[in-house]
């Protein structure tokens, strides 16, 4: 059995992964130059030209409902933004290998997508594409888990069905972190904003989360809902704890589960397409 | 066509629901997923006694999804809308 630093090791060598894209990364430098145009960016994800046909079928897809065709990317830019794009293009890559070898994880991970979607549509906030993207982002650390050291991933599994406890739980049992940690090592290296990183940190304690505690409490909700309605797979059957923080935060009342529920179903019946 | 029943995996996993059009796509990913027929009548596709016992099971994996956060109120409220759309779907 391997020991704990070794663990931290193999995790935190995530840039040597394969399949985790280093355009993400040109992407992030492309960004802070105040100098780069979207052109620019557009130009750089063009040159991938099966990226560029899976990021604009998800800009299409029925999540994002917008009214026209996005048929470029320099108009999903312009549209959507740039974290929306970065986070698509992260998306595209890393779930590729997840519908392979981990189907319940991508169904988990496009249902809470779709569930955070209906929650800042109900709330009103200008935001929904990001936060569905946080949804669609939010358990990219059980990927590289996964990837990185797969025999500690299994008996991850394995002690959690054996004790019926959480995969979170049983990962502190496991290991001395969790895949919230490697979404924070991950968010780090691809200089993902904190609308994005928050989420995939804190999502399970978004009182801790300071940078964008709303969109972390709305992840955390949509995570809440969509394992409660029973749809994919993310370690284990429990629907987690509600964080009254993020109830606070949120001010919903449990009469609007009907409207968010409804919304949630309408947009889960067209995901077969997506899957 | 449209699908009769929600097809659901072996282990639970909700793959599509009841109602959705049978596109190309569909059909390659359950092809995929090895299912090799799927139900496409809506009309008396489910007896009573059939709908009863399905019901039934999902409401017995509903509960048990809900079982580490009995105690709480507003999920005890989300169950209770979940539990609304499983006997009432919308059209």
């Amino acid at each position: 059995m391997k020991d704990q630093g070794e663990v931290k090791k193999q995790i935190r060598r995530i840039k040597n992964l394969p399949t985790l894209p280093g355009i993400v990364q040109k992407i992030s430098r492309m960004v802070e130059n105040p100098k780069t145009s979207s052109a620019d960016v557009a130009r750089l994800i063009a040159q991938d030209q099966v990226l560029s046909a899976k990021v604009l079928r998800m800009a299409n897809s029925p999540f994002f409902g917008m009214s026209r065709k996005i048929s470029s990317i320099t108009q999903a830019l312009v549209i959507l933004g740039f974290n929306v794009v970065k986070g698509l293009v992260l998306t595209s890559s890393v779930f590729d290998m997840m519908k392979q070898s981990m189907v319940g994880l991508w169904e988990h991970s496009i249902g809470c997508a779709a569930a955070a979607g209906a929650v800042a549509r109900h709330l009103d906030r200008p935001d929904t594409e990001e936060v569905l993207v946080a949804g669609l982002l939010h358990d990219l650390g059980k990927v590289v888990l996964s990837l990185q050291v797969p025999e500690e991933t299994t008996r991850i599994l394995d002690l959690a069905k054996e004790k019926e406890i959480s995969f979170y739980e049983a990962e502190r049992e496991i290991l001395d972190f969790t895949h919230s940690d490697v979404g924070l090592w991950l968010s780090e290296h691809w200089n993902l904003p904190l609308a994005l990183s928050d989420p995939m940190r804190h999502h399970h304690q978004p009182d801790r989360a300071k940078g964008a505690p709303e969109q972390t409490a709305i992840v955390h909700l949509a995570d809440i809902v969509i394992r409660a309605r029973g749809f994919g797979f993310s370690g284990d059957p429990f629907v987690p704890p509600l964080s009254q923080t993020a109830w606070e935060i949120l001010k919903l009342q449990t009469q609007d589960f009907d409207l968010i529920l409804a919304d949630l179903d309408s947009k889960l019946l067209n995901m077969a397409d997506y899957l | 066509m449209i699908l009769a029943q929600k097809i659901v995996r072996d282990d639970g996993v909700l793959l599509c629901q009841k109602g959705a059009p049978l596109t190309e796509a569909l059909l390659r990913l359950l092809g995929r997923l090895n299912f090799e027929t799927v139900p496409i009548e809506v009309s008396s596709a489910e007896s009573p006694e059939e709908q009863a016992a399905r019901l039934a099971g999902e409401e017995a994996r509903l509960e048990a999804r809900f079982v580490r956060v009995q105690s709480d109120p507003v999920l005890t409220e989300l169950k209770k809308a979940l539990l609304k759309r499983l006997h009432e779907p919308e059209p």
